[in-house]
């Protein structure tokens, strides 16, 4: 089942293109990672699923209707904690869950729950403006799972929490995804994405320069890699003839695929013991630097050229 | 009932923040200017209450909403709007809020001032002119929520503004031209001076019903545009 659909989303403020004819979608269950630099269009695309917005061009459905509509099936964290600090954690959490529909005794036991959740029942009753930014983080991560919804998405959940309280809310967020639970979780945090989600999108200047699972992406076709243990010095010095073609990286030898025979004839006629062969992986940042190069902007414009029709007669004079 | 909700958290919002501190001076600076010393000094009827009553709480009216929308439109909004399928709901909330604060200081000042003794009369002509000054303060701040930035664009603001100008200049400014350009504006707020005037003479003429109606009638549309108009609206706070 599609929970996120956009297609051929744009949208445009006077003077730019936030968002360049985007097609996106996002299953039931998934957990997607959405990543670019500052102003590539991200919370533009928060703010259109959410409804806040309205496409200049194209169409978003959430869970097949109108953001707007689908609202009660969401649970948002926005990127900057701007709450009611006048009031306690739990009189907030209190009125945004009435809000959500829940009442009675089943709002206070999903208070508690969501407080609980987060850390933070110790002080339920303290008011926001007397919180750290860590802690409005928190309340802001129990508000936005308080009706139990179904998408859940994350602004920076992590963003202002020291590592511990980085490490927990991980923890919450692998929960949710264990849950079933469709997560947009859009973050700076690189090893983050790479850890929470199953597929990731790239946004650079508007348009989604690379997209597809996580586990894919950063597989490469290029190179495998060979753990020889302790034997690393002699390989290196039987594999001296190849100029410097194979490297090591994090104590193992990096093997192009075009070299592969070569480089395994060789270790086994010195005698060299081979614990595995792996095929190389490439961190997210690699792929996500690759991915918002400028000269990977400069050949996905000239693949484009290359890929409009010509035209017959040319234009006119 | 979710309007209720948002209601009740921008009360107390409200009470919180200090904003109603103003109101309480007013009203109490109010009373001893007008109320006291005036009406030790002078005298003072029922007239002369609902005269500067009518006024102030127009005024206080349009304070209140103005403030109410002006802490609605800020980036707190999104997680409440978030929750909301019908995001008219927010500015319902607001207008019911703004309605309760008018509501309890003018029915403060109204006890206060009878049982003082300084207005003293028969409770259907209070009951009479209180509706009237009560039905001019929901219309000025249905008018007010309706044009602040949260639901209306600042251009649309604008002609909202002049027209609003033109309906009022009509009933000042005498001059042939001008009441004919602003003649078929001056509807808007004529009712508001027809009222005006039933609560201070307490007399009905044959325009106060038809004034009551038109009122009742800008205050229904005006909620409903209000919250049409801001369901419709792009949310960049």
């Amino acid at each position: 089942m599609t929970v996120i659909h956009c297609q051929s989303l744009t949208k445009t403020y006077p003077g730019v293109t936030a968002l360049d004819r985007l097609d996106l979608t996002i299953a039931a269950g998934e957990a997607f990672g959405l990543l670019g630099e500052n102003g590539a269009g991200k919370s533009t695309l928060v703010k259109l699923v959410l409804g806040f917005l309205k496409p200049t061009a194209g169409r978003v459905t959430v869970f097949g209707q109108s953001p707007v509509a689908a609202r009660p099936r969401l649970g948002y964290l926005p990127e900057l904690p701007h709450y009611d600090l006048a009031f306690s954690a739990h009189a907030y959490l209190s009125f945004l869950g009435s809000l959500s529909g829940l009442s009675g005794a089943r709002l206070r036991r999903q208070v508690d729950a969501g407080l609980d959740l987060v850390g933070m029942r110790a002080q339920a009753l303290g008011r926001l403006a007397t919180f750290s930014k860590g802690m409005l983080q928190r309340v802001g991560i129990a508000q936005a799972l308080l009706a139990d919804p179904d998408l859940v998405i994350l602004d920076e959940p992590t963003a202002g929490l020291d590592p511990r309280g980085q490490y927990e809310i991980r923890q919450v967020i692998l929960d949710l995804r264990a849950a079933g639970k469709t997560i947009l979780l859009c973050s700076h945090i690189l090893a983050e994405v790479e850890e929470v989600c199953h597929t990731v999108g790239i946004l650079r200047r508007g348009r989604l320069v690379q997209q597809g699972a996580v586990a894919d992406l950063l597989r490469r076709s290029d190179k495998v890699e060979l753990d020889v243990g302790d034997a690393l010095p002699a390989a290196q010095a039987a594999l001296a003839h190849l100029d410097g073609q194979v490297q090591v990286q994090a104590g193992c030898l990096l093997v192009p695929r075009t070299l592969q025979p070569t480089v395994l004839q060789t270790l086994l006629a010195a005698g060299i013991p081979i614990q595995s062969l792996t095929p190389a992986r490439d961190t997210l940042e690699q792929v996500y630097l690759r991915a918002t190069s400028p000269t990977e902007d400069g050949r996905r414009k000239t693949e484009e050229k290359s890929s409009r029709p010509s035209s017959v007669l040319g234009p006119p004079s | 009932m979710r309007s209720l909700a948002i209601a009740r958290f921008s009360l107390e919002d409200y009470i919180r923040s200090g904003s109603l501190l103003v109101e309480v001076v007013a009203v109490l600076a109010l009373h001893v200017v007008f109320f006291k010393y005036q009406a030790d000094t002078f005298g003072a009827d029922t007239a002369h209450f609902f005269g500067v009553l009518s006024v102030f709480t127009l005024a206080q009216a349009v304070y209140t909403t103005a403030m109410l929308f002006r802490r609605a439109a800020t980036p707190r909004a999104y997680v409440v709007l978030a929750r909301l399928a019908q995001p008219g709901l927010y500015v319902r909330g607001k207008l019911q809020a703004a309605l309760v604060i008018t509501l309890v200081f003018y029915l403060g000042t109204l006890a206060r001032v009878v049982a003082q003794r300084i207005v003293w009369e028969a409770p259907a002509r209070l009951t009479l002119g209180s509706g009237a000054v009560l039905l001019n303060a929901l219309v000025a701040l249905t008018l007010t929520g309706l044009f602040s930035p949260l639901v209306t664009p600042r251009l649309a603001r604008v002609g909202l503004f002049s027209v609003l100008a033109l309906a009022g200049g009509r009933l000042s400014i005498r001059n042939s031209l001008w009441e004919r350009l602003s003649q078929p504006f001056s509807l808007l707020v004529s009712p508001v001076f027809n009222l005006h005037r039933f609560a201070v003479e307490g007399t009905p003429d044959p325009l106060t019903w038809l004034a009551v109606a038109v009122s009742l009638l800008i205050v229904v549309g005006g909620w409903w545009v209000a919250e049409w108009r801001f369901s419709q609206r792009e949310v960049m706070l």
